[in-house]
């Protein structure tokens, strides 16, 4: 109404303001992506606050009756430590042997391009359709000396047991060969089409001018397909130490790893074994705040996004 | 009388020399040929035998898969999958069938709707200048990178105050929200549509909803397919969320319905078992669940890979 009226009143300069009044078309293009935003991403981020310090009673929350408890409770908790080191140990071991071993594949690839070549990069490829519950159930198996595929070879390492294997000394190795046999096939796809980009000339000058292989591939090849490794770094990261369905359902099938193996995990026990969504929220917190600090200073140390979006 | 002809030859072949460059097998020597080969080999087994075994475990009784005299890829009879079925059926009768339509459901109403929201949203940005356009941009990024795994709880108790845990929806439309899609489809618009055609579009006397209707839509085709398989593969493997708003099991879908199955007596030894629900019946499941991406995958490398590394590119 308000719009109206002034439209009225500023007869004088109408073109003007009618245009100003008018909605941007941008905004209603974008509505439904806003909403959906809010509703799933930034609501429930401000929600994990409200819950931090939020009493439940009978499942609803009383807002701000729990003061700092949820917040000590979590840090009282003997099981914090362990599914933090947990993670922290599965880090250290899965994000070099990704690396590794996806560039080096790569690079290998495309040493020589050809059908065998290419038949190489679709079958390690395929292992991507498999993931959550499918991926596990995969990867139980094949790491069980009773059933596995490769029963000889885990036999000739000296495990005779799935339990051996699958335990908690052992699983930042399990969930690395599972996150490798589902995720590699992917990154390599992606280096590998990067390499293809990279000039023949450039390579011949760098050979000229004395670049042994191991120069060629670490100060030429690398920092030309350096952005993609540090994309896969990003999300390599923050996927990692979000881990949750691995452990779950490996702790659910086989009961030798803790139920609270991440913290993920410990979040969904404080809420649905315990009953303390606050505590929940506290640990969902705790493990935001890593993950976006992780991927700033990826992004910060790689340059990630400097001449992207936000530079206009 | 001197020219410099023979360039190429000047890098002598080491057996590194793999890593370096495009190389004819002349260039190659023979301990590095055998060596590359292996190695690629070696890691092709890692990633196919797993699922070569999976293809193979429903044909044998677990009886027998657990016998270590037999050879692992030996092949049962083909009956093998239609008793293995027939024993999945007996899990709380006949949920299977549920729980596929129930992950046809949920994947294909989530990327009909992450797709609907992401591209007119990453045209917008990408075509148009309007005020709060970069903190639109900003957000999305910040979206990006917030994992959804640590902030499943606070939008669990979201979705009980709208009541609607344990329907549906509270799979499909978490789900539909992709800001990853957006910002794809943010840099497909930057990069293949000219400023140029909107500008002649205009003159000739297009509105905004019109030029992206005729211009922006067709344009899009690629983005269309790149972003379906990328929301169709997250949505249809998708676990967490559905673990977290789902309790009944006819609402299940397959990876809920998946570990439901690998949960059925876990640790109960074979002849306690109430359901014949063993190694093929679990592998037979698991395989229903893999093969639909996987054929996907087969057909649509290129899309896929595409649509992963455009996160990567600047422009």
């Amino acid at each position: 109404m308000s719009v109206k009226t002034q439209i009225i009143e500023s007869g004088s300069v109408k073109t003007k303001t009618k245009k100003k009044v008018r909605i941007h078309p941008a905004y209603l293009f974008l509505a439904p992506y806003l909403i959906a935003m809010f509703m799933f991403s930034l609501f429930p981020v401000f929600y994990s606050f409200l819950l931090s310090f939020s009493k439940f009673q009978e499942g609803r929350p009383i807002f701000f009756a729990a003061g700092l408890d949820n917040i000590i409770t979590v840090f009282k908790d003997p099981f914090l430590l362990p599914s933090f080191l947990n993670v922290l140990r599965f880090l250290v071991v899965s994000v070099p042997f990704g690396l590794i071993f996806t560039t080096m594949l790569a690079l290998i690839l495309h040493a020589r391009s050809g059908p065998f070549s290419s038949s190489m990069r679709t079958l390690y490829f395929l292992p991507g359709a498999v993931a959550g519950p499918a991926l596990v159930l995969v990867m139980l198996f094949t790491l069980n000396p009773d059933l596995s595929v490769f029963r000889d070879f885990l036999r000739f390492l000296g495990f005779e047991d799935v339990k051996e294997l699958v335990n908690n000394n052992w699983a930042p190795l399990v969930f690395t060969l599972m996150g490798f046999f589902g995720g590699a096939g992917g990154w390599i796809a992606i280096f590998y089409g990067a390499l293809q980009g990279i000039s023949e000339e450039l390579i011949e000058a760098a050979i000229m001018d004395g670049c042994n292989p191991w120069q060629l591939a670490w100060l030429i090849k690398r920092p030309l397909i350096g952005r993609y490794i540090a994309y896969m770094l990003i999300l390599v990261l923050g996927g990692n130490v979000q881990l949750f369905a691995e452990p779950q359902l490996t702790s659910a099938v086989t009961a030798t790893i803790s139920s609270t193996w991440s913290p993920n995990l410990l979040a969904y026990d404080y809420a649905f074994r315990r009953g303390n969504f606050g505590s929940g929220a506290v640990i969902g917190l705790m493990m935001m705040t890593i993950g976006i600090a992780l991927a700033y200073a990826v992004i910060r140390v790689t340059n990630f996004y400097s001449t992207d979006v936000t530079s206009d | 009388m001197q020219t410099n002809v023979p360039r190429k030859s000047t890098a002598k072949p080491g057996w590194l020399s793999f890593l370096g460059r495009q190389r004819r097998l002349s260039d190659m020597n023979i301990i590095e040929y055998v060596l590359r080969f292996l190695v690629l080999l070696l890691f092709a087994t890692f990633f196919i035998m797993p699922l070569v075994w999976l293809l193979i475990a429903p044909t044998k009784p677990y009886t027998t898969l657990y016998d270590r005299t037999l050879n692992p890829l030996m092949i049962g009879p083909l009956s093998g999958y239609v008793t293995a079925w027939n024993n999945i059926l007996m899990f709380g009768e006949g949920l299977i069938n549920k729980w596929l339509v129930n992950s046809l459901y949920y994947s294909l109403s989530s990327v009909l709707l992450a797709i609907g929201i992401a591209i007119p949203s990453g045209y917008v940005l990408a075509t148009m200048k309007f005020k709060g356009r970069k903190v639109v941009m900003w957000l999305t990024l910040i979206c990006m990178i917030l994992p959804s795994s640590a902030l499943i709880l606070p939008l669990f108790l979201e979705m009980s105050a709208l009541r609607l845990v344990d329907k549906p929806l509270s799979v499909i439309l978490p789900s539909a929200f992709y800001p990853f899609g957006v910002y794809l489809a943010y840099v497909y618009y930057s990069v293949t549509l000219p400023r140029d055609l909107l500008s002649a579009a205009k003159v000739d006397g297009c509105n905004e909803w019109q030029s992206f209707w005729y211009i922006g839509l067709p344009l899009g085709r690629v983005l269309v397919a790149t972003l379906g398989f990328l929301t169709f593969n997250s949505a249809w493997n998708n676990y967490i969320l559905p673990f977290y708003m789902l309790n009944q099991k006819e609402l299940y879908n397959l990876p809920l319905g998946i570990a439901a199955l690998m949960n059925a007596q876990a640790g109960s030894p074979g002849f306690l078992r109430e359901l014949p629900i063993n190694e093929p019946e679990k592998a037979l499941g698991g395989l229903i669940m893999i093969i639909p991406v996987m054929l996907i995958f087969l057909f649509s490398q290129r899309y896929v890979v595409s649509g992963l590394s455009a996160g990567a590119v600047k422009e």
